[in-house]
């Protein structure tokens, strides 16, 4: 038996197994461009706590990956959740979790970083530190285990996992992890304590530090927190953000998987943030401001990437692509520069609207698959209250434009159970695919009228932290079921309708709202067997409904129960820059109908990021 | 449009250590990257979704090695093949290394379809006991004569039955197992083997399924000779378990109408 915080390489014992196991490739590292630095002391391991396939593509861990391989003095390595039938087998042969590069314990790191990529994340988290062996709980932890990190994207509520973490990282991660990768390296060099270490990194500004939070409960057993008296520890972590985006190197994807992983391609950041102002996206709160790469820099970044990774592919992402003010131009260069090679540039999602199609038509070349866009609501109304800033009248020109060049596929996203939604909204989805459908039809040649495919993806609403609608409940199951089958009866023939599995909307709600009161819930399902939620064919509500009355925990109220506006919320601490009052207000004007403007179209909305962050708006040019 | 006039290359390459558990098709799209990389000017398909134009060898199944794999790349511009290969060797990964290049015939015959002979090289040893789980804890030992016999038992079968993928498969061995099976005792105490195996139209018999027989009858002789308190069943699934299987394919060969086989290049 070897102790986990042995630095040992793991290799010839990991190799057995490979064998037994499916897709041994996702184990076995040796990727063109991983980085292998066996010299450096200080070692990091960045986690994603999903399969290789899910986690590799990341781009958040790639720019990290990278950024602290680039520092003296430390190497950074990577590692996944291994899959069910590893997981069982190394648990069955005493083998804990290893990285990948130098196949050490995961547990012999000093720093191990687990991104918080959603909420259905949470089982598979307790499930790598528990292969890894290292303690779940953050104040079980000792002298010599590693200090657990977490950042990314569902940080801005992270309180039902909160207390696995050691510290989590809030906002733009590319230079408050070297900061705390360098607070934990010279501290652990001085031997100093380890409480120390946690009580430096809460200094440190955008790191939240869950030990030293103490939680208070309302009269709902809801929990919120504040800081320990005499921690230190700030009342409020505000997120960080990286003024000067442009300065980043936008090459970060430069380890080349072997297996297929779920976004095989080159992936260049060409903007961050999105100012659009969709009252239910929390991403559209949480990214902002809006940062622009120049169009230069873009191409440059293209071409260099797939030189040194020999992608076929490249993706230009971002929360809002087709809204980059020099898009146009960034396309038509790309398209002159990689004609003949066999590589295609594609675009994450399409604006709605016939500017949006015109972008397609430039990245689809002679291929036209199916274009993709999210009205997210079925009447003007419903759409005013979320701001989605979209008429019907530019559904139907990006219809009129899509159909008539070629395109007989399109994908139409919707919600039902949005805030104030009545039975007439959830009929205007159908409504509004009869009208798209039959607008495709008359829009291509006859000939080719019975290739029309439209299909319609319906989700259900799950309210998010630090967005306008953060105090409203997700709508009830049975009444979600009614408003679905309403849906299923008029939706008309010839339009494919899908919905989101509603079990796995649930739990991401009620791992969304609440606070630390979730954390035996979550332990407890992942006791049961729970792991790899976000995997449809893996995810079992049943487990988690028994876990709940295991621990005595209520799921529809921590779902569904609003909170009260000016009423403590479990994420209160946690700052995403935007003002309270203006998320009120927010909430004010969906009730009223009222839109508000995308502030990098017109004038500024008030939502207190740029002022109280020192940053603002950067883009190429105008876009109004 | 007129066809341009295009080159076909052909290029010996290596697939060793732990790249010899990839998939076929990560294999390709390794494979595919690394001439990207090279930035050799390869020649695209025709059609919606160009791609490079290039055709491989019969596939190589997983975790077995390689010293002799091929590919036949089509390229633009004519240049010596040495340069092509100096720029594939400082794109490729270290366990996927070229080794080797020089130009066919543009419309010679195919590595898929004729490059039908393959040499195999196996090692038989057994797992160290730190490895594995206690529940196979099983006696382990055997000598190249017992191998020997379960080869000879296999072969006077005539054919092999499996599964692949749930589907049950028939191999016939008459045709697709070439000349002897070479058994020895190997290097630290294993078994080595050495064999070659034939493809056709009909079907190709892969290595790991004529060792996966042979190990089946293997453990199954074992199981009836020892005393062991399990069954037979459970002797030879833990058997197979502890068993390590190293297998390499030394050589491939073109096989002509007349018999006569002819190295690709």
């Amino acid at each position: 038996m070897i102790s986990m915080h042995e630095r040992v390489d793991l290799w010839g014992r990991v190799e057995p197994l490979l064998d037994l196991v499916e897709k041994p490739s996702r184990y076995i590292d040796h990727e063109f461009g991983a980085v292998r630095d066996s010299e450096s002391s200080f070692r990091c391991v960045l986690i994603y706590p999903d399969t290789y396939e899910v986690g590799l593509p990341n781009q958040g861990l790639a720019i990290l990956y990278k950024i602290l391989n680039n520092q003296p003095g430390i190497a950074c390595e990577r590692a996944y959740t291994p899959w069910i039938d590893m997981a069982d087998l190394m648990r069955r042969r005493d083998l804990p979790l290893f990285s990948m590069e130098s196949c050490f314990p995961v547990a012999s790191f000093d720093m191990v970083g687990i991104q918080l990529p959603h909420e259905l994340a949470a089982s598979n988290i307790v499930e790598t530190l528990d292969l890894a062996g290292i303690p779940l709980m953050a104040r079980d932890r000792a002298q010599d285990d590693p200090i657990i990190c977490g950042g990314g994207p569902s940080v801005y509520n992270p309180e039902a996992v909160c207390e696995l973490y050691d510290c989590i990282m809030v906002g733009d991660g590319e230079e408050v992890i070297v900061e705390v990768a360098c607070c934990i390296r010279d501290m652990r060099a001085a031997n100093a304590p380890r409480a120390d270490i946690l009580a430096a990194l809460a200094q440190i500004p955008g790191v939240y530090v869950p030990l030293l939070y103490r939680a208070e409960e309302d009269s709902f057993g809801r929990t919120h927190v504040v800081p320990v008296e005499g921690s230190g520890a700030p009342e409020k972590v505000v997120k960080r953000v990286v003024a000067d985006f442009k300065a980043l190197d936008p090459v970060n994807t430069t380890l080349v998987p072997y297996p297929q992983v779920v976004q095989d391609r080159l992936a260049v950041e060409v903007l961050r943030g999105c100012a659009r102002g969709c009252r239910f996206c929390q991403a559209g709160m949480t990214y902002r401001p809006v940062r622009e790469r120049p169009a230069d820099q873009i191409v440059a970044a293209v071409m260099r990437g797939l030189a040194c990774t020999g992608y076929d592919q490249v993706s230009l992402t971002s929360l809002s692509t087709t809204d980059h003010s020099n898009l146009e131009d960034v396309l038509r260069r790309l398209n002159a520069n990689l004609s003949g090679k066999g590589i295609s540039v594609s675009l994450p999602s399409e604006r709605l609207d016939s500017f949006g199609v015109e972008m397609a038509k430039l990245v689809a070349g002679e291929k036209k698959g199916g274009l993709t866009f999210a009205p997210e609501a079925g009447t003007q109304r419903m759409r005013d209250v979320i701001n989605k800033g979209v008429t019907e009248d530019d559904l139907m020109n990006a219809v009129s434009a899509s159909f008539s060049q070629g395109w007989l596929r399109m994908k139409l996203y919707f919600m039902i159970g949005l805030p104030t939604e009545t039975d007439e909204d959830v009929l205007g989805i159908a409504e509004l695919c009869r009208r798209a459908l039959e607008l495709a039809r008359a829009s291509v040649p006859p000939s080719k009228r019975c290739a029309v495919r439209i299909g319609t993806s319906v989700a259900v609403f799950i309210p998010k932290a630090q967005t306008a609608f953060q105090w409203c409940g997700q709508t009830p199951p049975e009444e979600v079921r009614r408003r679905q089958k309403l849906l299923a009866d008029a939706v008309p023939r010839g339009v494919d309708l899908r919905y989101h599995d509603y079990a796995s909307s649930f739990l991401e709600a009620v791992l969304s709202r609440s606070g630390r009161e979730a954390l035996p819930l979550i332990l407890e399902a992942h006791r049961l067997g729970a792991r790899f939620d976000a995997w449809s064919d893996q995810f079992k509500l049943e487990i988690w409904q028994q876990a709940a009355e295991n621990v005595g925990f209520d799921m529809q109220r921590a779902a569904c129960e609003p909170f009260e506006v000016g009423g403590p919320l479990p994420w209160d601490h946690i700052s995403a820059g935007v003002s309270p009052r203006w998320l009120e207000r927010e909430w004010e004007r969906a009730l009223e109908g009222t839109l508000t403007p995308d502030c990098t179209m017109t004038k500024c909305s008030g939502c207190g990021v740029c002022p109280s962050l020192h940053v603002d708006n950067d883009l190429e040019r105008s876009r109004a | 449009m007129s066809e341009e006039e295009l080159y076909c290359l052909r290029v010996r390459y290596v697939e060793t250590g732990r790249l010899r558990y990839l998939s076929h098709l990560e294999l390709l799209r390794a494979m595919e990257r690394t001439i990207r990389r090279s930035g050799i000017p390869y020649a695209v398909t025709q059609g919606f979704s160009p791609r490079i134009k290039a055709a491989y060898c019969p596939a190589l199944p997983v975790a077995v090695a390689s010293d002799d794999e091929w590919f036949d790349l089509w390229v633009r511009e004519y240049r010596p093949a040495e340069e092509y290969l100096e720029d594939l060797r400082r794109s490729a990964p270290p366990d996927l290394m070229p080794q080797q290049a020089a130009y066919v015939e543009v419309h010679g015959p195919s590595l898929g379809a004729n490059l039908t002979i393959a040499c195999w090289e196996a090692d038989l040893s057994v797992w160290p006991d730190a490895c594995l789980d206690a529940a196979d804890a099983v006696d382990m030992t055997f000598h190249a004569e017992d191998v020997r016999r379960a080869v000879e038992a296999v072969r006077a079968q005539g054919q092999i039955e499996y599964l692949r993928n749930g589907k049950p498969k028939k191999v016939d061995l008459t045709e697709k197992l070439v000349g002897d099976v070479c058994v020895d005792p190997g290097e630290s105490g294993g078994v080595h083997l050495s064999f070659t195996t034939r493809s056709s139209n009909e079907g190709a018999l892969r290595p790991d399924v004529l060792l996966a027989e042979v190990c089946r009858q293997l453990a199954e002789s074992l199981a009836v000779r020892g005393s062991s308190a399990g069954s037979t069943q459970d002797y030879v699934v833990s058997f197979q378990r502890n068993l390590r299987t190293s297998v390499v394919r030394t050589a491939q060969y073109l096989e002509g109408k007349d018999g006569t086989w002819s190295r690709p290049i």
